[in-house]
């Protein structure tokens, strides 16, 4: 890189950077935060309201006992005191709480980031399986519009947007698993899987979950370049480029694909920001020790602190997410002046 | 069956990556690995504080108890108890114990002049020699304190119990397994005060002080009596001293206006709390000394105020030599018991022990801020688990998988000549000493139903329980095994006339009065099709009386002595069900007459909910045709649509039977996800009927009914708004005698130091029949039906006996044969094209 | 060059003529009528052939979802047969083209032995007058109408475990083979079976079993035990094989001539039609009787089973459900999308057309409650009120709580984009008041985008209604109604075993899906001005 390209794009920075934005950026992370609490606050206040449930069949005296830990726990202090402890505890301590159902006695920012690395991997994998192919797909599609091809990629697009996850992960799972019996049936725990979640082996037992994951994100994907591209290609840029000479071939790499990237970008960033989600229903039927499930469960069994820890955690990162990508469409193209008026 | 392998034209999957998924790791022969599944892991199975069925499941290979319950002879289902821990157990109940442990005081034994053999086999000692040879896991494990140390190893001796005893009571702690050993049938003499040491509860004034109790032990502060821990108040229902133990109020309501001014009395009853106390103060001792004064025949004034006076104090020290656990020597222990108890029940306590490490469980033991208990990370993770059973933990992944192995330092393990660890079991089966734990693996996945039957059809599991719906696709298989439940189904009510006005007036139900009806209830009953209801959801047997076939009241020595067969219990349901039977009747034999009942005469329903309707709208309480609604405390969890289609069912008959008999039409609606729908009904009334069943302790019939009728054993009783037993009477004839006692005391008669406790089972029998005929009888509960648990055993392994024994089920894991080792079974399976028919 | 404009000279002037100079020059009437916003907009979404195809399956299955109910015959509407439960389609006049609640699959002989029985079983028939019965032979009983086995095709043996068992391609009725059931009726029900049975000449009732006998084999399932009526081996390796008199046990594979002994209860030779249970006096006890199913069905309600899509895990009519399932979910996500709709609209227009500071307030508001999860929202709703106020209400509110923030954005942008416009301004300075502008002037041009985006909210909302029932978060399922989603979680338990259960409603769904989604595409095409004359 020369000097004067890299002299070029400094100045393009400094341009992008100017006062004006930074205080934009400070104001949205300053909101940030308060809709975090009050989101927070929200969930503690439901979650707390629900009626605690004693084990089933628990004899009178040890129902008693429960009685007594819940007490010490401040379970039936009235709910903003217990607020106000909880809140207590993350400043003083940094102390999100302990599991006591799910992990017994494990503080809860523990369980959570022991079943982050699951989600986030199966998540990852099948983002970057997803991706390309979505793309190529939707490219072609839209080249090809309104002939037998496109035709053939709309109706599966179609097909694997509208069935629920769960119908075809079961069918993949029934004939990768049972009837042809290529990959294992769920993911390996970490014991048989070779000690960690970065072993071959255990790759090898996320492929269907990465498979049933990446129909629904492959079809979104095709289908939203498909409707980018087909409205560049019309644009009155494309006209001019071909009446300046371009190839059709040329043109459309240079100009029209270029443009359909705008917004795509950007969503990409927002899934792979909101991958830390994981779905529930693939991790239950591929008993993916994840996040997704913990969420669930986490509301039934009242384990209070892992909810919350979770609801913190989930928010944060839409929120974060949020930001990053309204960012990032300044960067990408200077045009879009953000938080004019 | 040879299925051809497509191969995958997936562009990722390239067309060579066909993986033998085989879990599971290292060389497969000579293993015998037995896996299976759960919909939830256990996560704590900490033999002081495990709550859940799944806690148990793991804790269950890492421990033996005292003894076990073990088969004997297969073929005339005789069973034996086994020793496994302890050597012997017997009976040694001595003078020096129990005065020791202030059970008889010794001015009585001076007195009275006892010697051992008054008191022998009196079931209050009882002395455990342990088997020599028990060790521990040795293992290195990582304690709070950053140490990492090498724990176990070592024989399991005396002070192992009496270690594991002080830390399994010990208040700071507050263990919830804590109760088995301090309250209960089995409850150790003193545990409950070495427990409560230092929590506040209430003391009897006279019993704690005894002749100097005075009221200037207490001072006034603000015209209210204060102790040093708290307030003093006046107790109406508690256990008095001064009345050797029973309460005012069992007089008052013994007596009544006789001798008790009753408006004084029940204006008293107004002030007190729910457990009878009120607060002491310059008005209320007036007000109850004027009580006394007014109630002339039991002559007492202002000044014995004194002997009816509770207040509260913090427990105090209680020193743990006082508690009924010693060690004789270093392979004996004794201990004695609060309440006696015959030595097959104490032996059924035996079958677990509390048992842990106590050097490991301090070390990793920690003051916890939140709730300032003494906590302990013992058995929560692999690391943190130390074994004394044939299996130690080997990995455990939260919520996904656990894993064991053999343990080595199992005192029954021996060596064979190829190195591998094998055991024979000590006790004698069908006349040979048997092989034992032939499991060398147990693996643990966390499964979802479906993706479990595709697993154990490839071979990958070993057992499989098939919903209800897909067993009939099984019924022929030779692999499917039957069990029936000890649960009886059933509908209980609150039959209380205010609560009900209360909840139709709330909107809950819509003329709920109805139900405070007995023929209605009655014609309930003899409404429902339980034969027809059972085929809503597969599983289900019709069940019209509250304890099936599961139950044997003398187990031990005559396994065929089954509850439901005995000619009592057979002639007590006849009665219920006013079937007749001899010469010139419908049926000729008793056992006939039993076989005919299926609680359901739509005849004789039809005619009681006329009588019934006719009687409530006489009284008032009812407008004929009007609309019946009540909501039914359904279910803990979510409604599912087999809910909704059973209470659909009952809706049907019910309409069917109260056609043209002047009621209108009726509607039950379940209600789910409550947390505790038996206090909704039994106690605080929210609604007015529930669904729920009561079951286990197959073995003692005769305790069967302390459930219903004893509100000290199980606060709230189900049934708790229609009655009070501990008041309403029951006089039955035993012998030709007539005995009246209230219900509370017969459900009590025949246990502990219960009138009838050591009569012959032939009364005892007769007592419990006639007991079961009386609380049907009421209607405050009505059976509707019993289920059974269908599962799958893989081909790779098959259990010791095929026909089943509630003693020792199918012989059980323990003496499990294998067909094929690991390998073995591994190209069984292959050479079947990786998939096994079980159908 | 210069021929070319010498031509051009030559051009003689009488060629030329003027073109009309009597007639005045005006605009001509405008032949078309003027096409509107939404005409045009109907023109276009016309042309997309996918969308119109897509209309059509939707307005098809809307029909189907509130027709069916009430035109279904007498046995559909929601009446539960548990004997008929988990049953695959069957209706008479398909039957012989395979539409007959068969499943063909590999059963164990064990299991035909049992249902040849309920063929032999069905023969039998018993002369009052004379007192003489007559036992059907095994070829009798396979030709029976009441036979279930449609076809049986070659079967292998297989050596798994311990034992031998032998396994069979077959074609069974699964109707048919329910075979026989107990019932208990009181006089008048009996009495009233017997006269339809004689009138009808179709044979209900039969003989009662006797259960001590020894060979009695006791399968211990209440629906399966009538079917047993024959000698037959308890023995785990052989349940239910049927036993000569000898005792010898028969399997499928080695006799072809199968040898029933029937156990049929006998009070001094006269074979029993009931036994008295139900306990009370002779004159109240009810009656136990055994009857052929089949033809009780037939008793029962008058028609012969039939169930187009087959029956569902409790017995209802899948089509039925179906139909109450859709009607369910339409009826959810329509008001879903119509209430999102409405707050979308209002709140957006609020906060477009007034910007400034309400505008920073409100859309913080949005901000919030974009962010809150709906799966969380959803269980606490679920747990909190489903007992109070019902599961559907709770479903619907957890929805509305955040559904109606995209609708809001986007009138919100369109209602930047419009209200500084010169109409705009003209309006106000004629003094017409901010409501009327804003919903005279300016929403009109929002309407395209929105409709287009409420109903792409219906698939979304049938979406996650059937995620949450497969998560056991809510159920819809009651005897008058159920939801399709709930559907779909009851079948994912049994699919592998009844495919049927998954197979209709997921092809409901799923075209549900599709249409909406393909519709949904259509209108926003139709709506989107700037496509307009740009159709290739």
């Amino acid at each position: 890189m020369n000097n004067a390209l890299l002299h070029y794009y400094l100045l393009r920075y400094r341009k992008i950077m100017d006062k004006a934005k930074v205080i934009y950026i400070l104001k949205r992370i300053g909101l940030m935060f308060m809709t975090l609490f009050i989101i927070m606050t929200m969930c503690f206040i439901l979650v707390r309201l629900l009626p605690m449930s004693m084990p089933e069949g628990a004899s009178a005296q040890q129902q008693e006992t429960i009685q007594r830990r819940w007490e010490a726990l401040g379970y039936n202090k009235p709910i903003l005191v217990q607020y106000g402890i909880y809140l207590k505890n993350i400043i003083t301590r940094w102390d999100f709480g302990t599991s006591w159902k799910l992990k017994v006695l494990e503080p809860a920012s523990n369980l959570l980031l022991s079943r982050l690395a699951p989600t986030v991997l199966v998540n990852v994998y099948s983002l970057l399986f997803s991706i390309p192919i979505g793309i190529l797909l939707g490219v072609y599609a839209a080249i090809r519009k309104n002939k037998w091809q496109d035709q053939i990629i709309s109706i599966l697009v179609m097909l694997f947007v509208s069935i629920p996850s769960y119908i075809y992960a079961f069918l993949m799972q029934y004939f990768l698993y049972y009837k042809w019996q290529l990959l294992p049936q769920v993911l390996y725990s970490l014991e048989d899987g070779g000690g960690s979640y970065f072993t071959f082996k255990m790759f090898t037992s996320m492929i269907t979950p990465i498979l049933a994951l990446s129909f629904g994100e492959i079809a979104g994907l095709t289908r939203f370049v498909r409707a980018e591209l087909t409205e560049t290609l019309t644009s009155d840029y494309m006209l001019l480029a071909r009446t300046k000479g371009l190839s059709r071939r040329q043109a459309t790499y240079r100009h029209a694909l270029r443009n359909a990237m705008v917004p795509v970008l950007p969503m990409l960033i927002g899934d792979f920001l909101s991958i830390l989600g994981g779905s529930m229903i693939i991790e239950q039927i591929f008993s993916i020790p994840g996040v997704g499930q913990l969420y669930l469960y986490s509301i039934q069994q009242r384990d209070f602190d892992v909810f919350m820890m979770e609801t913190i955690f989930y928010t944060f990162i839409g929120l974060a997410a949020g930001i990053i990508v309204d960012i990032s469409y300044g960067f990408i193209d200077p045009r879009i002046r953000v938080g004019e008026r | 069956m040879k299925n051809s392998k497509k191969l995958l034209a997936l562009a990722l999957v390239s067309s060579g990556l066909v993986l033998s998924a085989c879990g599971g790791s290292g060389s497969t022969k000579g293993k015998y690995t037995y896996r299976t599944y759960a919909s939830a892991l256990g996560t704590k199975w900490d033999p002081n504080t495990w709550e859940t069925n799944a806690d148990q499941s793991l804790l269950s290979y890492l421990q033996e108890g005292f003894v076990s319950m073990e088969a004997d002879d297969t073929s005339t289902g005789k069973w034996q108890w086994t020793y496994e821990l302890a050597e012997s157990i017997e009976d040694v109940s001595n003078i020096a114990d129990l005065v020791k442990y202030g059970i008889i005081s010794q001015e009585l034994v001076d007195a009275k002049g006892y010697t051992d053999e008054d008191v022998a086999d009196s079931g209050y000692v009882y002395e455990i020699k342990l088997n020599k040879g028990a060790t521990w896991e040795e293992k290195k494990v990582k304690a709070l304190n950053g140490k990492t140390k090498v724990y176990g190893g070592t024989e399991i001796k005396a002070d192992d119990y009496i270690e594991s005893f002080k830390i399994l009571l010990d208040p700071a702690r507050e263990n919830n397994r804590a109760n088995l050993y301090w309250s209960g049938e089995s409850a150790v003499v003193g545990g409950m005060d070495y427990y409560y040491q230092g929590k506040l509860a209430q003391l009897d004034v006279v019993g704690t002080f005894g002749e100097e109790a005075s009221l200037d032990n207490f001072n006034i502060v603000s015209g209210k009596y204060t102790s040093d821990d708290g307030f003093v108040y006046i107790a109406l229902t508690s256990p008095l001293a001064y009345l050797g133990g029973q309460s005012l109020s069992y007089y008052v309501d013994g007596y009544g206006a006789q001798i008790f001014d009753m408006d004084k009395w029940n204006a008293l009853v107004a002030k007190a709390d729910d457990n009878g106390f009120i607060q002491l103060t310059e008005e209320t001792a007036a007000e109850f000394g004027a009580f006394l004064v007014a109630s002339a025949g039991w002559g007492e004034d202002e000044s014995y105020l004194i002997n009816y006076l509770y207040f509260d104090a913090i427990f105090p020290e209680f020193d743990f030599s006082k508690v009924g656990l010693y060690k004789v020597d270093d392979y004996t222990l004794r201990y004695v018991l609060a309440v006696p108890e015959d030595k097959a029940y104490f032996y059924t306590s035996c079958t677990s022990t509390w048992l842990v490490h106590p050097e490991l469980y301090q070390d990793l033991s920690y003051e916890d801020e939140s709730t300032g208990l003494l906590l302990s990370k013992y058995n929560t993770s692999a690391e943190t688990t130390i074994s004394y059973g044939p299996y130690k933990m080997v990995s455990y992944q939260d919520g996904k998988q656990a894993k064991f192995t053999q343990n080595e330092k199992w005192w029954r393990w021996e060596k064979n000549d190829d190195g591998r660890l094998v055991s024979k079991t000590h006790f004698k089966v069908d006349g040979e000493y048997r092989q034992q734990y032939q499991t060398t693996d147990i693996v643990i996945d966390v499964l979802k139903d479906d993706a479990a039957k595709l697993a154990f059809l490839r071979g990958k599991l070993n057992d499989y329980a098939p919903t209800p719906a897909e067993s009939v696709e099984y019924a022929a298989s030779s692999q499917l095994y039957k069990e029936d439940e000890s649960y009886t189904m059933s509908l209980f009510f609150d039959t209380n006339l205010e609560d009900l006005q209360k909840m139709d007036a709330a909107g809950t139900n819509t003329n709920g009065v109805v139900l405070s009806n007995a023929k209605f209830r009655k014609a309930m009953s003899l409404a429902f099709n339980r034969a027809d209801w059972v085929k809503t959801t597969e599983g289900y047997k019709p069940a019209y009386s509250i304890m099936n076939n599961l139950y044997y009241y003398d187990f031990y020595e005559d396994p065929s002595s089954q509850y439901r067969a005995s000619e009592p219990a057979m002639k007590a349901i006849v009665e219920l069900y006013g079937v007749e039977y001899g010469e010139g009747k419908q049926y000729a034999t008793l056992k006939e007459a039993y076989d005919s009942i299926t609680g359901y005469n739509l005849e004789e329903a039809r005619a009681l909910f006329a009588e019934a309707c006719q009687e409530l709208v006489d009284a008032g309480l009812y407008h004929a045709g009007d609309e019946i609604k009540f909501k039914v405390a359904w279910k803990k969890g979510e409604l599912e649509t087999t809910d909704q289609t059973q209470v659909e069912a009952l809706n049907g008959y019910l309409t069917e039977a109260m056609k043209n008999t002047g009621f209108g039409k009726i509607t039950l609606t379940p209600v789910g996800n409550l947390t505790d729908r038996y206090g909704d009904v039994g106690d605080r009334g929210v609604y007015a009927i529930g669904y729920g069943a009561w079951g286990g302790a197959i073995l003692y019939p005769f305790r069967g009914f302390r459930v219903y009728m004893d509100p000290e054993y199980q606060p709230p009783l189900h049934e708790g708004n229609c009655w009070d037993p501990s008041k309403e009477t029951l006089t039955l004839t035993i012998d030709g005698e007539n005995y009246t006692m209230s219900y509370q005391a017969w459900s009590n008669s025949m246990i502990g130091n219960g009138p009838f406790a050591s009569a012959s089972n032939e009364i005892k029998l007769e007592i419990t029949a006639q007991l079961e005929k009386a609380f049907l009888e009421l209607y405050y509960r009505i059976p509707l039906a019993g289920s059974t648990v269908t599962f799958l055993l893989g081909y790779q392994q098959h259990y010791y006996t095929e026909d089943y024994n509630i003693a020792y089920g199918f012989g059980g894991f323990r003496l499990m044969i294998y067909d094929y080792d690991d390998y073995a079974w591994n190209q069984f399976v292959k050479k079947n094209g990786g998939t096994l028919n079980y159908k | 060059m210069e021929e070319k404009e010498k031509k051009l000279q030559e051009i003689p002037s009488e060629k030329f003529a003027f073109v009309n100079t009597d007639a005045k020059l005006h605009d001509e009437k405008f032949e078309t009528k003027p096409i509107g916003y939404f005409k045009d907009a109907m023109r276009r979404f016309r042309k997309n052939r996918g969308s119109v195809v897509a209309g059509v399956i939707i307005l098809f299955l809307v029909l189907f979802a509130l027709l069916v109910p009430l035109t279904s015959s007498y046995v559909a509407k929601n009446v539960r047969v548990s004997e008929y439960s988990k049953m695959g389609p069957r209706t008479t006049w398909g039957y012989n083209i395979g539409i007959n609640g068969s499943e063909n699959k590999e059963y164990n002989d064990l299991i035909l032995l049992k249902n040849y029985g309920i063929g032999v079983a069905a023969e039998y028939r018993y002369d009052e007058a004379t007192n003489t019965e007559h036992h059907a032979t095994f070829e009798e009983g396979k030709n029976s109408a009441y036979q279930p086995i449609i076809k049986q095709g070659s079967g292998y043996e297989s050596r798994m475990g311990a034992n031998v068992s032998y396994y069979y391609k077959a074609n069974i009725d699964t109707y048919l083979g329910v075979g026989f059931q107990y019932y208990e009726l009181n006089n008048a029900q009996y009495t009233k079976l017997l006269n339809w049975q004689n009138e009808t000449g179709i044979q209900v009732l039969y003989p009662m079993i006797d259960t001590t006998h020894p060979d009695y084999f006791d399968c211990g399932d209440e629906k399966i035990a009538p079917n047993y009526w024959y000698r037959a081996s308890s023995d785990r390796n052989s349940k239910g094989a049927p036993l000569t008199s000898t005792g010898a046990v028969q399997r499928l594979k080695t006799d072809n001539n199968i040898e029933y002994n029937d156990i049929y209860l006998r009070k001094d030779g006269k074979v029993q039609f009931f036994i008295r249970v139900g306990g009370g006096t002779t004159e109240t006890a009810s009656y136990k009787v055994r009857v052929l199913y089949y033809n009780y069905y037939q008793y029962l309600y008058g028609v012969e089973p039939n169930y187009i899509f087959g029956t569902d895990s409790q017995g209802y009519d899948l089509a039925y459900r179906m139909a109450t399932g859709m009607r369910l979910s339409f009826a959810l996500a329509v008001l879903v999308s119509v209430i999102n709709f409405i707050i979308g609209a209002i709140y957006g227009a609020i906060e477009g057309y007034y910007g400034g500071a309400t505008d920073l307030i409100m859309e913080r508001i949005t901000d919030i409650l974009v962010e809150v999860p709906f799966v969380v929202v959803a269980t606490l709703f679920q747990l909190h009120f489903s007992d109070k106020v019902g599961a559907f209400p709770s479903l619907i509110f957890a929805f509305i709580l955040t559904g109606w923030i995209g609708t809001a954005s986007r009138v919100r942008s369109q209602f930047y984009r419009f209200k500084n416009n010169e109409y705009v301004l003209a309006a106000r300075t004629l003094g017409a008041r901010d409501a009327r502008i804003m919903w005279k002037h300016i929403f009109p041009n929002t309407l395209g985008t929105i409709i287009t985006s409420s109903v792409l909210v219906i698939p979304g909302v049938i979406f996650s209604e059937s995620m949450l029932s497969y998560l056991g978060i809510i159920q819809l399922g009651t005897k008058t109604s159920t939801s399709l989603g709930t559907l779909l979680s009851e079948a994912s338990g049994l699919w592998q075993t009844y495919p049927h259960l998954m197979i209709f409603p997921a092809i409901v769904i799923s075209l549900l899906m599709i249409c909406f989604n393909l519709f949904g595409n259509g209108l926003r095409d139709a709506f989107n001005p700037t496509l307009r004359g740009a159709d290739e």
